[in-house]
């Protein structure tokens, strides 16, 4: 019961905030034109969105399946194998624990070809900024696409950051499994 | 939940109002910009300088504006002071046929009547500059009483123009 009013809640806080957010930008756009800036913005967006999509749902994943970790649940090795690029008899050979680590490191790639790419525009952008690439026409949009792709790079952030402290709780809850069973096993059975 | 996670989420909590005023900001900036590109406004007459020789007044003119004002033409309208023996006269649609770009400025020199005296002490002229902008048809006017000499007491001696 008490789940099910969490759950309400949580909903209803989540559709008031997709409703703020579409009032927001469906009011602009039926009361007055499209500029180029918010079709720059739009394009900076989504191409950074096409870029950090792997980054997002994998480290999206990989806490979901941590979490469940963590919580003693059923977790499907099989599909968590099928994400990550290294050999499978390697990736057999390994405890869950020591998947999920390699899992987060495999995302590294990603992740360095999205900050990269991120540094490259924001850096243009501040050139521009400043007039050190000399008169240009296009940086008023460059500056569009760069807010534009600061949003999804918020996003990776904020994933990235967090997602980063589970190897620790995953290491304190293996070792923590490890010393229980010598001393008393049926308490964990209990927690 | 670790005490680590919990910091992390305030601290990108704070970076998203930072990310979203900056994207808000930039985008809110350009639709005001777009709209107050579009506000024409009226010209400045900065100075008025008086030269004796030529018999003409050199009125500094300011487009304060993103839009460029076309001035069309002038009318003057002479009210002698006390120590000058001219009579009043007016001398009307004279015309100019200049263009004011934005926030720039340019010097419009007002010949007055032919033949008469050169202005005395106390002297004042008022010139009218009809203009246009590109939004309107409509034909504005600016009008700047000069009054020769007693630069301090001019306050005081013009008239103020009927609006």
């Amino acid at each position: 019961m008490k789940l099910n009013i969490e759950r309400l809640i949580w909903s209803l806080m989540l559709i008031l905030l997709l409703a703020f957010v579409f009032v927001q930008l469906a009011g602009p756009a039926l009361l007055s034109p499209i500029f180029p800036e918010d079709w720059a913005f739009l394009a900076g967006f989504l191409i950074f969105w096409l870029l950090a999509n792997r980054l997002l749902f994998g480290y999206g994943q990989f806490i979901q399946t941590t979490e469940l970790f963590l919580a003693d649940g059923a977790i499907d090795e099989a599909d968590v194998r099928s994400k990550i690029h290294h050999p499978l008899e390697w990736l057999n050979s390994l405890a869950l624990s020591s998947l999920l680590t390699v899992w987060l490191n495999d995302l590294d790639k990603y992740r360095y070809t999205f900050y990269a790419s991120y540094s490259v525009v924001a850096l243009f952008t501040i050139l521009t900024k400043f007039d050190l690439l000399g008169y240009n026409l296009i940086g008023n949009y460059l500056e569009g696409a760069f807010w534009g792709a600061s949003v999804v790079a918020f996003l990776v952030l904020a994933l990235d950051w967090v997602a980063h402290t589970y190897p620790a709780d995953i290491f304190a809850h293996v070792e923590q499994a490890l010393a229980k069973p010598e001393s008393a096993p049926p308490a964990e059975s209990l927690a | 939940m670790s005490q680590k996670r919990t910091w992390i989420i305030l601290i990108i909590a704070l970076l998203g109002l930072f990310i979203g005023f900056g994207a808000g900001g930039y985008l809110t900036s350009n639709r005001i910009l777009r709209s107050v590109e579009q506000i024409p406004a009226s010209p400045v007459v900065l100075d008025a300088v008086y030269d004796k020789e030529q018999n003409q007044l050199a009125l500094s003119m300011m487009n304060p504006g993103p839009l460029p004002l076309n001035l069309l033409n002038y009318t003057i309208a002479f009210t002698p002071g006390s120590e000058t023996e001219e009579a009043a006269y007016v001398v009307s649609n004279i015309p100019i046929d200049l263009t004011i770009p934005p926030f720039k400025m340019v010097t419009v020199l007002v010949n007055l009547k032919e033949e008469t005296e050169k202005l005395a002490v106390g002297d004042l002229v008022t010139v009218s500059v009809f203009y246009t902008h590109p939004l309107s048809p409509d034909v504005y006017s600016v009008i700047h009483p000069y009054t020769q000499g007693e630069t301090s007491q001019a306050s005081d001696a013009t008239p103020t123009p009927a609006q």
